[in-house]
């Protein structure tokens, strides 16, 4: 009976402080050059990583006539993945590192739109014709960026056991096409592999 | 040591001392303290969105919502809050709201995904219902059904293909149970297929056909997705099988109208009670038994009967299932909880029979099935996919679902479909 009462007694105890410990909030400021996972997903140190493996390595491509500067279209990224991910944060940040090294132009297919509802506002006679941007002028692309991120998962068979371990294995792969020829002028791929364990029992 | 007991009236025995019967007296009182406190902290049992579901029910979605806006929030009942409203907004067409609601109850799930020695301890002591609902297996499966239409309504293939591999996940680790779902089945193919996943798709279709009385139901498709997906060999085989079936159209021709319909209301699970001793009561969750009316769809192009491919659920069937996949849990969780209140209630009685008859009581009356669950989810599910000529075409869609000669569900007038284009529509009726 003493043990039985000990133990209700100390359970109710055991939940008070949870939970006034659980109430402290704090936040603090992540460096984000360096890597940091919560969990076995997705997150944004394996988008810097794969950001800068593959624009290290398209900046290195010496076979695409660099005194030109190529002109390059970029299609987005399809997720093949299981998790939500946003891979318009990777083509972006890809496009910017490329720009800023100078070698490359882009052709921004997401405002195509934007450049037509504007045309379309100019041409009614609302703008001075002089100031007008001339139509039938833009660049037409050299090269098609295009690529696909693809994630395999396994989890832990279910035992006995005190935590629950799972793998991922994600991988992007990025192609440069040239449009004319249907050639693939360049290709590469960055993999991730991780496991991570998380408690079966907690509070 | 134990304690002695106080003297009961009418019965001879050795008077204990009255420090000692003080001491027992008191202990007596701090363990009925500490348990109304666990009791109370566990909360009622009552069902958390009963006003939501009547005023959906009634018609009244903008009301529903608005009560789920008002009423009080808890962590218990946060996951079925969230599948309330992501039902509800896609029902009134708000698919990016609903996708918002449906992803929140997914986090919710994930975060959840551990045992909880709290959780336990309150439900061990109290009933389920002071547990956090985590759904059953096919609620679980079903926000991802709901992901996947509302992304297919929104143009959003390519998410609604990522959701098709999250259930994907439900069904390999829930498979048996969840077998009866064509729909979602069917539902993940179309997600893939739509998504240009042409082997994922086929491969989801093979499964498909394995549930079928026959694989020439789905022949259209397996043609189609094997021809892509460039197994040949296969692409011949369902190619014969279409010259033989109603579907004699060349898939590579068509257009095609694709109409989610939700058809009625699931019952909510009802609480059966067990007698295992006087005062010791067994309580389980269970559904009724009621006859479910499988609708048939009449779909009219143009004046004419137009081909359709239908893959319906009959929802009480895999909830049911997934309902009884959790029995033998169920049932060691309500053996613990009987044996743990029979002990403190027998150790107290010891002590103080009057305070022990009263939590015995108490603990009869506290056990109660826990009969929460999603309540505005609908009886069936069905997937109608329409092949259609490219062109303008006026579509009636009939439901012949016990109502004499049917009646008109939907009528699109003026809809023009090109070549290899797939509309989606949804509708849910009563």
């Amino acid at each position: 009976m003493r043990s039985i009462l000990k133990g209700l007694t100390l359970a109710v105890a055991a939940s008070v402080v949870t939970l006034t410990l659980g109430g402290c909030a704090t936040t603090r400021t992540l460096d984000p050059n360096q890597e940091t996972h919560y969990d076995a997903n997705y997150d944004f140190s394996d988008k810097k990583k794969i950001v800068d493996k593959l624009a290290a390595s398209l900046l290195s491509i010496n076979t695409l006539s660099p005194e030109k500067k190529p002109i390059i279209l970029i299609y987005p990224i399809a997720n093949e993945t299981s998790e939500h991910i946003s891979t318009s944060g990777i083509t972006d940040d890809i496009r910017l590192a490329l720009i800023r090294s100078g070698k490359f132009r882009f052709i921004n297919e997401a405002q195509r739109t934007n450049i037509q509802r504007e045309a379309r506002y100019q041409s009614k006679g609302y703008v001075d014709p002089a100031q007008r941007f001339q139509q039938g002028k833009q660049l037409g692309a050299d090269y098609i960026l295009s690529g696909a991120l693809r994630s395999i998962e396994k989890k832990q068979q279910k035992q006995i056991r005190l935590t629950k371990k799972k793998m991922v294995y994600y991988s992007l792969n990025l192609e440069l096409t040239n449009p004319t020829t249907g050639e693939i002028a360049w290709a590469d791929k960055v993999e991730l592999a991780r496991e991570a364990s998380r408690p079966i029992i907690g509070w | 040591m134990i304690e002695p007991n106080p003297p009961l009236p009418g019965v001879a025995g050795v008077s204990p001392t009255s420090a000692q019967t003080n001491a027992g007296s008191r202990k007596s009182r701090r363990l009925l303290f500490v348990l109304l406190l666990l009791l109370l902290l566990g909360g009622c049992a009552s069902m958390p969105n009963d006003g939501v579901r009547q005023a959906f029910l009634q018609g009244q979605p903008e009301a529903a919502l608005a009560q789920l806006d008002q009423q009080e929030h808890s962590t218990r009942n946060a996951l079925l809050e969230l599948l309330e409203r992501g039902l509800i907004l896609h029902n009134l067409g708000k698919y990016e709201d609903s996708t918002k609601a449906f992803l929140k109850a997914e986090k919710k799930l994930d975060e959840w995904d551990y045992v909880s020695v709290s959780d336990q301890a309150k439900t061990l002591v109290t009933s389920d219902w002071a547990g956090i609902y985590k759904g059953e297996y096919s609620e679980r499966l079903w926000i991802h059904s709901y992901q996947m239409m509302n992304y297919l309504l929104l143009g959003d293939p390519e998410k609604a293909a990522v959701e098709a591999r999250m259930a994907l996940k439900v069904l390999d680790g829930h498979g048996d149970s969840l077998k009866k779902d064509l729909f979602t089945r069917a539902l993940i193919a179309l997600s893939f297929e739509s998504a240009g996943k042409y082997n994922d798709a086929f491969i989801e279709y093979r499964k498909l056909a394995d549930l079928l009385p026959t694989e020439k139901l789905i022949a259209r498709e397996l043609y189609w997705t094997a021809l892509r997906s460039g197994i040949t060999s296969a692409a011949e085989k369902y190619r014969a099988m279409l010259s033989t079936s109603k579907m004699k159209t060349d898939p590579d021709e068509l257009g095609e109208i694709i109409i989610f319909v939700a058809h009625g209301v699931l019952p909510q699970k009802q609480p059966a009670d067990l007698l295992v001793a006087p005062d010791i009561r067994i309580s389980f969750p269970q559904y009724p038994l009621v006859d479910t009316v499988k609708p048939r769809y009449i779909v009219e192009a143009d004046g004419r009967r137009a081909q359709v491919e239908e893959t319906t659920t009959l929802l009480l069937d895999v909830a049911r299932e997934a309902l009884h996949a959790r029995g033998k849990q169920m049932l060691a969780k309500q053996a613990a909880r009987a044996s743990l209140k029979h002990n403190l209630a027998h150790e107290l009685k010891k002590e103080n029979e009057a305070a022990g008859q009263i939590l015995s009581l108490l603990f009869f009356l506290l056990e109660e099935a826990d009969t929460r669950g999603w309540s505005t989810l609908p009886e069936t599910l069905s997937l109608l996919r329409i092949p259609l000529a490219p062109g303008t075409h006026d579509i009636v869609v009939t439901a012949k679902d016990g109502t004499p000669n049917g009646r008109k569900i939907l009528q699109l007038d003026g809809v023009t479909i090109e070549r290899g284009q797939r509309l989606f529509r949804k509708l849910r009726i009563d």
